[in-house]
């Protein structure tokens, strides 16, 4: 028998998640190569799908969605996969678009509402509490590393977004926002335990090419460098810091040349107190 | 052409205000733009769908929250890797749910947790009719009668896996046959369900 009968034969132990984790990787690795086996495995999974839908449905607690859209809501995507457009695209924003992007403008999009406050609220009170919370986020960090691989630059990207779940799940996760200067406005979430912390900013003001904004971890021994933070392309962004909290009473940015500086070489635009 | 409208003025506990119907495809191209609001709703679509595999995996109430929480944070995480092409979007959710449980069901302590747990037990698809929606009976019934069309070593051998959530090593352990025999097993019982349950490209 061939290598490629071999494989062939694997296509429904592997629908069927049976594999080892190393026979998983060498299946994985063929299947690029065949657009046959490609085919059955896809028919396989849609049949496996059909067994998992003749199981008993069960209703989540309701303390599950609670946990979920409160950590949605600090969890950042997965953004960098290409999106093409097809050529007839419309250069403008549609008229829905459009009538959302002026909601935005003016401030009559809906904005968070009560459920979701209260959803906040249950993320650390809840009947889940904080130990599955945080047992979940340890889940995270363990599943992501298997997921970052042969993910090539994604798997940063992926690292960023487990810690930032792990701080905002931590037991003593705290947050403070601040309005920049210049526009828009800055989270922070911080963790003591942990000793990490994660800034979030929303419509930062657009730098030239030869700016940077930088994070600093602020203390009574002065400003220490904390990372570069790379703009998404609204001036919004994710950024766990670089480093350990330590004696740091606050985290400020500044607008640094490109490459970012040993020292802060200008006024803060914001500072927010780990307070 | 008459129309079916729903009555906004008599708000009645037997009558659920018509919704309309998006397509759970749609609903994560959405997520992957960032829409909290589309992730609630697929969530109330899906997510009894998502626990209950789980459950019958790992049997354990708390670990099978856990896991169909991440679950529900990789569905928002990854959204823009979801592929139309590839397959709809409830194989690509329950293709994630059934391996997270597998990963959970591998990591020793909870294999060892669950094994205690579940005893000897029947890994037919159990048919609670109780709290069956319509829909779910039908699906049950088709697989019912699929599985029936197999031989009984396939039978067993794929409900083991999927169900049961053993490696092929194990289900070869189980059933007393060479590994060679239950990959071959595997293969020809879910060719066979394939085609009994009508899923081909």
């Amino acid at each position: 028998m061939t290598e490629r009968d071999e494989l062939h034969l694997l296509t429904g132990a592997y629908a069927l998640d049976a594999l080892s984790p190393v026979e998983k990787a060498v299946f994985e690795d063929h299947l690029d190569d065949s657009e046959e086996l490609r085919t059955e495995v896809n028919e396989m999974a849609d049949t496996a799908t059909m067994l998992g839908l003749a199981t008993t449905p069960v209703e989540p607690p309701p303390a599950l969605k609670a946990i979920l859209m409160a950590l949605i809501s600090v969890t950042p995507q997965i953004t960098d996969t290409p999106r093409v457009l097809p050529a007839e695209a419309p250069a403008l924003p549609s008229d829905d678009e459009q009538r959302h992007i002026r909601s935005i403008a003016d401030g009559t999009a809906p904005t968070v509402g009560r459920a979701e406050l209260k959803s906040r609220s249950r993320w650390t009170s809840g009947p889940l509490g904080i130990l599955a919370v945080a047992a979940a986020a340890v889940a995270l960090f363990a599943g992501g590393t298997a997921l970052g691989q042969g993910l090539g630059d994604q798997s940063s990207e992926l690292a960023q977004a487990d810690s930032v779940v792990a701080i905002s799940t931590a037991a003593d996760v705290q947050r403070s926002t601040s309005d920049v200067a210049g526009g828009g406005t800055a989270t922070l979430l911080w963790s003591d335990s942990l000793q990490r912390s994660a800034v979030k900013v929303d419509g930062l003001p657009e730098l030239t090419e030869e700016q940077v904004y930088q994070l600093w971890y602020i203390g009574e021994a002065g400003a220490e460098g904390a990372g570069l933070l790379s703009m998404g392309d609204e001036g919004d962004t994710w950024c766990v810091l670089d480093g350990e909290m330590g004696q740091s009473t606050a985290v400020g940015v500044t607008v640094e040349p490109k490459g970012g500086s040993e020292q802060p070489t200008t006024d803060p635009i914001v500072v927010l107190d780990e307070v | 052409m008459l129309k079916l409208v729903p009555r906004l003025s008599e708000p009645s506990e037997d009558f659920e205000p018509i919704v309309e119907v998006v397509p759970k495809e749609v609903l994560l191209r959405r997520i992957a733009d960032g829409d909290q609001a589309a992730f609630s709703r697929l969530y109330d679509e899906v997510a009894p769908r998502v626990l209950g595999l789980i459950r019958r995996l790992l049997i354990d109430h708390a670990q099978s929250e856990e896991v169909a929480q991440e679950v529900f944070l990789e569905i928002w995480q990854s959204a823009s890797r979801f592929d139309e092409k590839k397959g709809g979007a409830a194989t690509w959710i329950l293709t994630m749910a059934h391996r997270r449980a597998i990963d959970r069901i591998r990591s020793s302590q909870s294999g060892r947790d669950r094994d205690t747990k579940i005893g000897i037990r029947d890994y037919a698809p159990e048919y609670d009719h109780v709290s069956e929606s319509v829909e779910t009976k039908i699906e049950h019934e088709r697989v019912k009668q699929a599985m029936t069309r197999l031989t009984e070593l396939q039978r067993q051998a794929v409900s083991l896996a999927y169900y049961g959530g053993y490696s092929h090593s194990e289900v070869a352990g189980l059933l007393k046959v060479p590994i060679g025999t239950v990959k071959t097993r595997l293969r020809d019982g879910m060719i066979r369900l394939r085609d009994e349950l009508g899923v081909a490209s």
